[in-house]
């Protein structure tokens, strides 16, 4: 059986066929979005049990964080209002700030429960440029001596054009207490998917305009993308090297609109559009480029597409990379009528990619105030010892060895309202003996209101 | 504070009507419950409603959609109830495992068995229909890697449609 967009679309709905958005689903699904008006929460008092808990987490917030809490900064409360004032109270104000490049990047607070940090910062243009919008993220995110990092849009003041960031740093070791790094080497902002733009050819005026066309096989090419009709004969094509790619011209051709890429060469070889791509560097590093055939009618033709990649790759920073050189293939139906296909060009581009050394170190102050829960459960064959419960996350501590029958630990968190604190990323690990899961709320969690634990479906004895 | 354009119903149910039952199937074979995926797709709503902007280009609103879902998928996956759970033993609760093991009830069921990274590209690409590129947008990984996930996947599927080896991805 082929794979092809074909069967394994029909392969999908015949197999999913009776799941679908029912009526029911649907009126759920609207129901919660739609606006909403804030009520502030009546009084509510607590069981004597909740009481007591409450009492020792502020506690245990008190000891830790002592006269630092951001209440005393109302400059930072102000700019991390939409937290809430309770969320506030429980952050540890940071206030240090890093400028390059016109961006000022300000860590404004963070929190850490041990091995996780949740730290907000504030982005910001200082030359009056506006590169800075709504949707300002860090392209390369740095957090030292961590595991992995989430980033997300917390908020946007137009007023000062300052995006404030959430970046969750997981470490597999200690970063209460200790001091850590946050910053970047690339900020973007503006993402736009832009509409195809008419190059003025079409597959015949290409051909004619390149006249003979050189070209070359058996290039190194490290890889590469296939899609739509009749992939797979050209996916063994690639494999045995026999796509011939073009060499390159003397002067190369510009892109309407786009500085940041040029045409190195282009032509019809065998029935196969070929267009080759410089990426020039600059914004090309972030951007994206594509093209499509269209017939007279307007409609777009679906091809066979494939995209070699033929020149270096750059990397940025540890997730990030991009090739200098890229070929696009795109191989119309058979019998198509070349002098009827127009090329479009598809881009995805960013208004701004700022490079810049940002980096702030500060010491994450000890851990927050958490809930230890003891309960000893056999996960089979590896021991539940206890579970810990903090303002940013909930983690399973346990020793022995995991193995594929083991248990999972199923830890939800469900709140004195009823609902069930969300979670944005987490981790499991094993070795030496110990087991750890972990789960990193999205949100900062006040204790107070902690209804319940459950482990596996079990509600868990709150101290 | 940024004025954030309102999502009007209309165009809330627009969206959920053009693309939730895909985005429904997507994050069922994503996490391989049908339960879990339909918390997944409101989940998904919401934070589309939250972040909604107007987007002209089909394709663009699309590629966006799929990112959100995608993440929220991830989300899923990462949380410590479902990342031990093993996805092979639970899929057989989706009604395509009810089908017989032939033609395209077959090539569902490998699919599924695709470890999660193989399994998001060949969805996105084959299924959703997004472009390399794209994908690596929804993914923020890079197009190399993209590419190569989606050669091995493929190569995959052929070996075990073709009866070869078991190889565990």
């Amino acid at each position: 059986m082929k794979i092809c967009d074909e069967t394994v679309r029909a392969a999908v709905d015949s197999g999913l066929g009776s799941v679908r958005i029912d009526a029911a689903q649907k009126q759920a699904i609207l129901a919660q979005c739609r606006p909403t008006v804030a009520v502030a929460p009546p009084a509510r008092r607590l069981r004597p049990a909740r009481r007591a808990l409450a009492l020792a987490a502020a506690f245990a917030l008190a000891l830790c964080l002592g006269g630092g809490v951001l209440a005393a900064a109302p400059e930072l409360q102000q700019k991390l209002a939409v937290l809430g004032e309770e969320t506030l109270q429980m952050l540890q104000p940071v206030n240090q700030v890093s400028e390059d490049a016109g961006i000022r990047m300000e860590v404004l607070a963070a929190m850490s429960d041990g091995q996780v940090a949740a730290v907000y910062i504030g982005l910001q243009d200082t030359t009056g440029q506006g590169r800075i919008g709504p949707d300002a993220g860090l392209y390369t995110p740095q957090v030292t001596g961590t595991m992995f990092t989430n980033v997300e849009t917390v908020d946007y003041d137009e007023a000062t054009g300052t995006a404030i960031l959430r970046l969750t740093a997981n470490a597999g070791q200690q970063l209460a207490g200790k001091k850590i790094t946050v910053g970047a080497t690339s900020i973007t902002s503006g993402l736009s998917f832009n509409d195809p733009v008419d190059l003025g050819y079409t597959m015949e005026e290409v051909r004619g305009l390149t006249g003979h066309i050189p070209v070359q096989y058996d290039q190194q090419i490290d890889a590469w993308g296939a899609t739509g009709p009749a992939m797979e004969c050209y996916t063994k094509l690639l494999d045995e090297g026999k796509i011939p790619v073009l060499a390159g011209w003397e002067e190369p051709l510009a892109l309407p609109g786009v500085d940041w890429a040029s045409v190195n060469a282009a032509g019809v070889v065998d029935g196969q559009l070929h267009i080759q791509v410089n990426n020039l560097g600059g914004m090309g590093r972030a951007n994206r480029l594509s093209f499509s055939l269209w017939n007279a009618g307007g409609e777009r033709v679906p091809c066979t597409e494939l995209e070699l990649d033929l020149g270096e790759e750059h990397k940025m920073g540890t997730f990030q990379s991009y090739n200098d050189l890229v070929e696009y293939v795109l191989i119309p139906p058979q019998g198509a009528d070349l002098s009827e296909l127009s090329v479009r060009m598809e881009t995805m581009t960013y208004d701004w990619l700022i490079d810049g050394s940002w980096a702030t170190t500060f010491r994450l102050e000890d851990a927050s105030g958490s809930l230890v829960i003891p309960c000893g459960r056999d996960m089979k064959p590896w021991t539940l010892h206890e579970v810990q419960l903090s303002p940013i996350s909930v983690t399973a501590f346990g020793t022995g060895e995991m193995t594929a029958d083991s248990d999972a630990a199923d830890l939800r968190v469900i709140l004195a309202d009823g609902t069930e604190v969300p979670t944005s990323s987490a981790s499991v690990s094993s070795g030496d003996g110990s087991v750890v899961y972990r789960s990193i709320f999205d949100q900062v969690v006040d204790l107070e209101k902690v209804a319940k634990v459950t482990l596996n479906g079990e509600e868990l004895p709150l101290p | 504070m940024v004025e954030q354009p309102v999502c009007e119903s209309a165009e809330m149910e627009r969206l959920v009507d053009v693309y939730g039952t895909g985005m429904l199937r997507m994050c069922c074979m994503y996490l391989g419950d049908v339960h879990l995926a339909q918390d997944a797709v409101q989940d998904a709503f919401i934070k589309i409603y939250r972040a909604w902007r107007p987007i002209e280009n089909p394709a663009a609103e699309k590629a966006w959609v799929m990112r959100i879902t995608v993440n929220v998928c991830k989300d899923y996956l990462r949380s410590a109830w479902k990342r031990k759970v093993n996805l092979v033993e639970q899929y057989p609760e989706l009604p395509g495992f009810e089908e017989p093991k032939d033609g395209q009830g077959r090539l569902f069921q490998e699919i599924m068995a695709l470890k999660p990274k193989y399994k998001e590209v060949i969805l996105l690409h084959y299924y959703q229909q997004l472009k390399v590129g794209e994908i690596a947008a929804v993914l923020g990984a890079p197009q190399s890697t993209v590419s190569i996930r989606l050669r091995r996947a493929r190569e995959t599927l052929k070996k075990r449609l073709e009866g070869g080896p078991n190889e565990d991805l």
